[in-house]
């Protein structure tokens, strides 16, 4: 019964804020302070493509808020809204120490109620224990390894969503679905719809790349074909050269391969990849949602076409609930959204829904992060940009949506090309 | 039969790079026994300034009659401003060091090796940077198998350079004071040889070497970034031990060998590519303990 009047209330303050261009508030409202949400993205060097449209999409969901009131009780007591956007990339590739420190940053200000992040699994892995000492609400729009959150029955996550939370409670929640749906989502796509059987795969044995891959390759096998290197060709992302490549791609054209996956992303160099295949394996190539920014298109020139990824969500342009947000961001930004910019966008929106329900509970008071946390958690169908969303005890969203996409290089776009939804 | 052909040819021509890469390690250390861990990062800005010409003249688009004069034009102009680079790195970082303790000017070179990868940084970004491929590309069929043009301009050229660098050092008066200063410095400055300008022509002489890997390594993989020469680096070195450090027929032989063993351990067996590295810094672990002086040997007295 709270949500109409906080979708209200924000949608208020977006008008007042639209009509006085962030003058002075309306009514009785008096404005306590300010409350901040950190953004944490890897927002240069090759990750930037991926990560700073999904940290604009965050900035967005803060800025067109301006301010965050009570929810129902306490519709008097504001707070401005300030985003605090970090980078966690080091020579422009994501770095968990990176992102550790940045969290350290958002703890260490209590006047950040909550974070919209990171971008990469490996980063959450050494974000989450930091976030969840102090009990900081975390939202990710983009990791998708599943362990992060969940304890499979097969055991293959050996405990690691325990190990993250050293309080015991959760504070981490992410808005996108999990690898466990990416990866054989990617396979389904591979074997069903491009009809390929002999897969050779490379991984960059980070988190999520490795995660990926060990999905994908479960749900290709079971779907009848072959997966040529059962090492799920790991790789070192420092070190390996496009020659390193080359060689493996020399090995797959051997064994006969007929599509290649690759689990990691642009900085992991996906792209370079996906380029030491010209002239030596020209068969499609199939990633995950690592490779969505167009970085991947300039390190793969001249051979980015028939290259595809998956995105754990919607595709936007189809949803009718993402039209006003994907003008305000081309208005703001003067650039097309990226792929998890309106997942960011719901993540930071549903933090200030939660800030606004916390003011209630803290009486009309700047709400403490274990009241803005527990009001995380309790978000039931939050219809957002991307869709509805409502976490689960592990802090995971019910939206179970993959878009695959394909590159384009003629426009320096990814088109369109299928759309998968687990129930 | 194809299978083994591409993996001999990709093992052959990335081994080129290794091995003018390893030239300069070895040709330093034979003159005055430093360990310059700068020259990994010295090939990767030969490997830029070849990629400013380029761009520069607009040579992608250049006709083919006029691109042949054009290429060695930018091969010398790459390896002369390169070679300039490596002596200005020596009079600066390493000349002033030159009686100091061993350890000293090792440092120096692990710390320039930093600065210049971070001034590449700075200048160029993190990203993967596109670099066009002016060697002839296609491939010539052998029946059963075919090899690509590009792998064999650059085992050609890699040669010629190899040949003429030996035959510098073994014909020319320069070469010989080369020789000499290698074999004993005092004796060799007591003959009237200036010991600052053979250093420095030395150091000219490997970083221009480094520079024809870079273009090489451009041209054959077409992506280059700002961190390539450590990784490169360290390959090369190992090479260069691998052969016997000091000694340049080694260090050419050195490189086309671990190039040929990087190719075939990645290409012939399912482990992953780091396995690689173990494979190859095993070697450089077994060298140093069983043949310490390597391959060849190196071709100087003891001291």
């Amino acid at each position: 019964m709270e949500r109409p009047k906080v979708l209200a209330a924000i949608g208020v303050a977006g008008m007042v804020l639209a009509a006085c261009g962030g003058g002075p508030q309306g009514g009785s409202q008096t404005i306590k302070g300010t409350i901040k949400i950190g953004v944490d993205m890897p927002t240069s060097g090759s990750d930037a493509s991926d990560g700073l449209p999904t940290s604009k999409g965050a900035q967005l969901a803060v800025t067109k808020a301006g301010k965050v009131c009570g929810a129902s009780s306490h519709t008097d007591a504001c707070f401005t809204l300030q985003a605090m956007p970090l980078d966690d990339a080091v020579n422009g590739v994501h770095d968990p120490a990176q992102g550790a420190k940045n969290v350290q940053q958002f703890v260490s200000d209590s006047t950040v109620l909550g974070m919209v992040g990171p971008f990469n699994s490996s980063v959450a892995r050494a974000e989450m224990p930091i976030g969840n000492s102090a009990n900081l609400a975390m939202i990710s729009p983009a990791n998708t390894n599943e362990c992060l959150t969940q304890e499979p029955s097969d055991g293959h996550c050996a405990g690691q969503a325990a190990k993250l939370r050293p309080t015991g409670k959760n504070n981490y929640f992410r808005v996108c679905t999990t690898d466990l749906i990416q990866g054989p989502a990617a396979a389904d796509f591979a074997s069903k719809k491009l009809s390929k059987t002999k897969v050779y795969v490379m991984n960059d044995q980070q988190t999520y790349g490795l995660g990926i891959a060990q999905n994908f390759a479960k749900q290709f096998t079971s779907d009848g074909g072959t997966v040529l290197d059962s090492n799920l060709g790991g790789f070192d992302p420092g070190s390996a050269t496009i020659s390193d490549f080359k060689a493996k791609m020399n090995q797959a054209k051997s064994q006969g391969a007929d599509v290649v996956f690759f689990g990691g992303t642009t900085a992991t160099k996906g792209g370079l990849l996906r380029k030491a295949m010209q002239g030596i394996l020209d068969v499609p190539y199939v990633a995950g949602d690592g490779i969505s920014g167009d970085q991947f298109l300039k390190d793969a020139a001249p051979n980015a076409a028939n290259s595809y990824f998956t995105v754990a969500g919607p595709y936007p342009q189809k949803l009718s609930t993402a039209a006003t947000f994907l003008t305000d961001y081309k208005a703001k930004y003067g650039e097309d959204a990226g792929a998890y910019s309106a997942q960011a966008y719901d993540a930071g929106a549903i933090i200030i829904a939660a800030i606004s329900r916390a003011i209630d509970d803290a009486g009309g008071n700047m709400p403490t992060r274990d009241q803005v946390t527990a009001e995380v958690a309790k978000t039931k169908n939050y219809k957002g940009v991307i869709g509805t969303t409502s976490f689960d005890s592990n802090g995971d969203t019910s939206l179970k949506i993959i878009t695959v996409y394909k590159w384009n290089p003629d426009t320096s776009k990814s088109d369109f090309a299928d759309q998968v939804t687990v129930s | 039969m194809r299978f083994f052909v591409d993996t001999l040819s990709l093992g052959i021509t990335q081994g080129a790079v290794f091995a003018l890469i390893a030239l300069g390690y070895t040709l330093v250390y034979g003159i005055i026994e430093l360990i310059n861990f700068a020259h990994g990062d010295v090939f990767t800005i030969g490997a830029f300034i070849g990629l400013n010409l380029i761009a520069l003249f607009g040579m992608q688009t250049w006709s083919p009659a006029l691109l042949v004069p054009g290429l060695i034009l930018l091969f010398a102009v790459t390896m002369a401003l390169n070679g300039l680079l490596g002596m200005a790195i020596e009079r600066v970082a390493y000349r002033p060091l030159r009686n100091a303790p061993r350890l000293a000017p090792l440092i120096t070179a692990v710390g320039m090796s930093f600065f210049l990868e971070g001034v590449l940084y700075l200048v160029r970004g993190p990203n993967q940077i596109a670099y066009p491929n002016l060697f002839p590309s296609g491939s010539v069929s052998l029946g059963f198998a075919s090899v690509g043009l590009t792998n064999l301009v650059i085992v050609a050229v890699t040669v010629v350079l190899m040949v003429g660098l030996h035959q510098f050092i073994q014909r020319t008066r320069v070469g010989r004071a080369m020789r000499a200063t290698a074999q004993d410095r005092d004796a060799a400055r007591l003959m009237g040889i200036n010991i600052n300008r053979i250093i420095a022509i030395t150091f000219f002489i490997g970083s221009a070497l480094a520079a024809a890997g870079g273009i090489i390594y451009g041209f054959y993989n077409e992506s280059i970034s700002f961190d390539l020469g450590f990784r490169s680096g360290l390959i090369a070195f190992t090479a260069a031990v691998f052969g016997g450090i000091g000694n340049v027929v080694g260090a050419s032989l050195g490189g086309f060998i671990i190039g040929l063993i990087i190719a075939f351990s990645t290409s012939y067996t399912s482990w992953g590519l780091q396995w690689a590295d173990v494979i190859v810094f095993s070697i450089l672990i077994l060298v140093l303990v069983f043949r310490p002086t390597g391959l060849l040997g190196m071709r100087v007295p003891e001291k």
